[in-house]
């Protein structure tokens, strides 16, 4: 649905997006990491066709940024970062307004709005000043602009930066909603970790500009961690047993937590089997064996370079 | 064109949810339109030429080819059709600029551009359609006070005077030619203004120095001054025009989706 190749954004001195190429399935929610000032906002711009790339290209539904950009504009919803509703008009009327730019007829634009307005609960405010909106509605309501014309991509800018815990949470169950009901394909950028590990199939990590690290979070944990991490919870344990278990091979370092013991294993070798036997044919009771995941966070982090 | 006029719609539904631009717009039509004139009207004071004295001192002015009988008509009629439509065009010029410095730079300001320029108008829709708002109520609020402004001044003149000394070809010059090229000119070169303008304030304050040399210019040829002495109406509004048609190209140079959105 999006492909970039090599694109680059410079603006005086600061290269916003360097050299950046990703590609987006259909149908997937592909969220699109990275601290403040990474580049994000700068990329769906330049996806959007707001902002012209300094070099490089993408494709939009198979659609060239540079070549057909009012095409790509009228098959793409964005949620932009800040709001931009009209405060002084009311619900309706920036729907009605954005409608007819989209170039739909007063009747099939009524229809569309009203079904809108009420998946999102806004309809009884229909009448209201957005100016009266709280930043939660009015998210909402900017996400319904994005939907008006039925987008075959949707763009959304950290949907859920600056919302109360309710609000945030209402608007994720909502973007879950519109990529499982809808099968939309959803370019999410946020620097909201547990919002990406929530909904995301697949991401990208960008930082400075530049992407360092893609795919599926597995993927990416495989990728960047030549170790893991298994946790063993046993009754009772002594000297004995932990010796028992270093002396297995892959085993890299086992460490004590009240009665569990972690054990960093080569990721290259498979010895849930193994820690187990040497547990139990030592005497020892096993309560528990789990492998412990890399958080998201861990990957993120590490991505970053922290 | 479906588009430039939905945008058109918009800015004037936004304008007028604004009590404060309203203000804006209605004081300035208020002072001009109808506080002008009648200060003018209380002005005309009519000399005695019933006795003999006043017959004797008669002498006979012309003004447009319309005869004017002693020094008071003159000034009546001076200000009736020199002084007030040259100071009403403050209006079409000064709220054409109030309105588009709202509905431009403040669209910037308010970042509402973004969401305007991600739409699938084309450049030249989004240039008319951000034009038309500010044109308009520029021009029917000018005109509206115009007339206004002429059946105020009328009837001071009837009433102090005896007889109307309106020249009701200036007026209509004045109103059909010179009020929408004045607005035209405004806009035109508010739009070159709010590519550059941070802020509302900002593009209210540059684009207002326009009302300056419009100004001079047309007292400079109501008072037969340097190059424009004896220019009639008709070529003022022509060069209006032609400015306008300047800016106009030049804005439409400037106007384009990455500079108004790298300026924000
Ligand atoms: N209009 C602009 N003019 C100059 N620099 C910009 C502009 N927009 C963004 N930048 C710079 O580009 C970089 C990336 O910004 P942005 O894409 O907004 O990041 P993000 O959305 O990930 O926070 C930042 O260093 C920012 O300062
Ligand atoms: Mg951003």
């Amino acid at each position: 649905m999006i492909e970039t190749f090599d694109l680059t954004k410079k603006f005086d001195g600061v290269t916003a997006v360097n050299e950046v190429s990703f590609k987006v399935f259909k149908g997937e929610i592909f969220g699109y990491l990275g601290p403040n000032g990474a580049g994000k906002t700068t990329t769906v711009r330049l996806l959007s066709c707001v902002l012209r790339p300094t070099s490089g290209t993408a494709t939009v539904c198979g659609y060239d940024i540079l070549e057909d950009a009012d095409k790509i504009r009228s098959i793409i919803g964005v949620l932009t970062e800040f709001p931009t509703l009209y405060e002084r008009l009311s619900a309706l009327d920036n729907l009605l307004f954005f409608a007819k730019l989209y170039g739909m007829n007063e009747n099939e634009a009524r229809r569309r709005i009203k079904e809108l307005l009420e998946f999102f609960g806004l309809w009884e405010r229909r009448r209201d000043k957005v100016g009266t909106f709280s930043k939660g509605m009015m998210k909402k309501l900017a996400i319904a602009r994005a939907l008006l014309h039925d987008p075959e991509v949707l763009f959304l800018d950290e949907p859920t930066s600056g919302l109360d815990p309710k609000s945030a949470k209402e608007i994720r169950e909502l973007i879950l909603k519109l990529s499982k009901a809808e099968k939309r394909t959803i370019f999410l950028c946020t620097h909201n970790l547990f919002e990406a590990e929530m909904l995301c199939n697949r991401i990208a990590v960008i930082n400075e500009g530049v992407i360092v690290g893609i795919g599926e979070k597995g993927e990416l944990e495989e990728k960047l961690f030549k170790s893991k991490v298994i946790e063993v919870k046993v009754s009772e344990l002594d000297e004995r047993l932990l010796e028992k278990i270093r002396e297995i091979t892959g085993v890299i370092n086992v460490k004590v937590k009240g009665n569990i013991i972690e054990i960093t294993v080569n990721k290259d070798f498979n010895l849930h089997h193994e820690i187990a036997e040497k547990v139990v044919l030592g005497g020892y009771k096993l309560k528990a064996l789990t492998e412990k995941r890399h958080s998201l966070e861990d990957i993120y982090m590490t991505l970053i370079g922290e | 064109m479906r588009k430039a006029l939905a945008i058109m719609r918009k800015d004037l539904k936004e304008v007028f949810s604004s009590r404060q631009l309203i203000i804006s717009i209605v004081v300035p039509a208020l002072v001009f339109g109808v506080i002008l004139p009648i200060v003018f009207g209380l002005s005309f004071t009519a000399e005695d030429n019933s006795t003999e004295i006043g017959i004797l001192n008669q002498t006979i002015y012309r003004y447009d080819g319309v005869v004017l009988r002693d020094s008071s008509e003159v000034i009546a009629y001076w200000m009736m059709n020199y002084m007030l439509p040259i100071l009403l065009m403050v209006l079409p010029c000064g709220i054409t600029c109030v309105v588009a410095a709202d509905s431009i730079a403040g669209e910037k300001e308010r970042k509402t551009l973004e969401a305007l320029l991600l739409m699938p108008v084309s450049n030249f829709e989004l240039f008319i359609g951000k034009m038309l708002a500010p044109f308009v109520i520029g021009v029917v609020i000018a005109s509206v006070s115009a007339i206004v402004s002429m059946a105020i001044s009328s009837y001071f003149s009837i009433s102090l005077l005896g007889k109307s000394f309106l020249n009701i070809s200036t007026w209509a010059i004045t109103i059909l030619l010179l009020i929408p090229t004045v607005a035209f000119m405004a806009i035109t070169f508010s739009v070159i203004v709010s590519v550059y303008a941070k802020g509302v304030r900002e593009a209210q304050q540059m684009s207002g120095a326009i009302i300056v040399p419009i100004v001079i210019i047309l007292i400079a040829s109501a008072t037969n001054m340097a190059v424009f002495a004896g220019v009639s109406r008709i070529l003022l509004a022509l060069l209006f025009l032609l400015t306008g048609l300047i800016f106009s190209y030049v804005s439409s140079k400037l106007m384009d989706r990455e500079k108004l959105i790298l300026r924000v």
